[in-house]
């Protein structure tokens, strides 16, 4: 089971890419709004938006992990990829 | 008082020593990187919607232009972009609805998705690193939907089989050969949807199980052998098939 930091308040965990090192991607909701999540196979769990994002939907994470996705914010919706500084961050 | 400076030079190089290296990118104190992107063209206010990215960071996805019909695009790890359309989606020409959704991209570079017909008939595509596509309609295929690629190029995904009337999954193996993937039970009108399939060829997805006492939404592994394994999480062991188990990705090891 993958439940995000409290999880006792937020609506649910969402899981959307998995790479073969087990890393895996998804968004949860908290405070009426979707983020952005990546957890390690050891489990560290790392939440990330970008700048300005009301709402964040990863879709796919690379054996690098580099995940690619979509946010929301004022202007429409748009593409990212966020690029780790190390493999399992 | 030299003792004491020497051990106050010895402290300040530590301190700088270690802040030099709490600061290299090899000890994580760099974060990660996240870029933003619209492909040229993408109209005000945009709708961009990635959909994999590969392992030499090549993306693939589409995005709804100005008439909200929905564009190819290939995103370069240096940040151009590509914008492609398989011949027949007539996107361009025709912009009532049709468009171009593509969903999976291999280390290679081939791509796989679905487009719509002038008749609003979805068709799936390959489309190969060099640009050349190559539809995908199974045959008595009434539409299709290809959703994952592998590094192999094998294909899967399901479609709409009008001999049938059933939803059935399909696996295209790299050389084009098409096989149904019905998993016992699967004979419902909601059929069968594979999510994901891994390097070795293995396929995992949900299905709906007319067999159970409630008709609800099983998981299914197809290996390559053929071989298909239905499953439920253990919480669901007392009435298999009455909840909704939907696998999505699927790691090498099946």
């Amino acid at each position: 089971m993958i439940d995000l930091p409290n999880s006792a308040s937020n609506q649910g965990t969402f899981i959307f890419g998995i790479n073969p090192k087990g890393t895996v991607t998804g968004n949860y909701f908290l405070n009426n709004a979707y983020h952005g999540y990546v957890r390690t196979r050891n489990g560290t769990v790392t939440t990330f938006d970008p700048t300005g994002a009301t709402g964040t939907s990863p879709a796919s994470i690379n054996p690098a992990g580099a995940i690619t996705g979509n946010y929301s914010d004022a202007n429409g919706t748009h593409g990212f990829v966020r690029i780790p500084a190390q493999p399992d961050e | 008082m030299k003792i004491r400076f020497k051990a106050s030079i010895q402290l300040r190089k530590l301190v700088g020593l270690t802040l030099l290296v709490l600061g290299s990118p090899l000890y994580g104190q760099q974060r990660a990187t996240i870029l933003s992107f619209d492909p040229p063209g993408s109209p005000s206010p945009s709708q961009t919607f990635p959909q994999s990215i590969n392992p030499a960071g090549v993306i693939t996805g589409y995005y709804n232009d100005v008439n909200s019909v929905p564009q190819g695009f290939l995103r370069a790890r240096d940040g151009t972009f590509l914008h492609f359309d398989p011949l027949g989606s007539l996107a361009a020409l025709n912009p009532q609805g049709q468009g171009t959704t593509p969903l999976s991209i291999n280390l290679a570079g081939a791509i796989t998705g679905y487009y719509l017909d002038v008749n609003f008939v979805a068709h799936g595509f390959l489309r190969a690193p060099n640009g050349v596509f190559t539809n995908i309609d199974p045959p008595g295929s009434l539409s299709c939907n290809p959703i994952a690629i592998n590094p192999a190029g094998a294909i899967t995904g399901n479609y709409a089989d009008g001999n049938t009337g059933l939803n059935r999954g399909f696996l295209r193996s790299p050389n084009g050969i098409v096989t149904s993937i019905d998993p016992p039970g699967s004979q419902s009108s909601n059929g069968t949807a594979p999510q994901a399939l891994n390097p070795a060829g293995a396929v995992t997805g949900f299905f709906q199980d007319t067999n159970a006492f409630f008709p609800g939404f099983r998981a299914f592994l197809r290996i390559p052998d053929g071989t298909i394994t239905v499953f439920d999480p253990p919480e669901d062991i007392a009435s298999p098939g009455s909840e909704y188990i939907v696998p999505s990705v699927l790691t090498r090891r099946e």
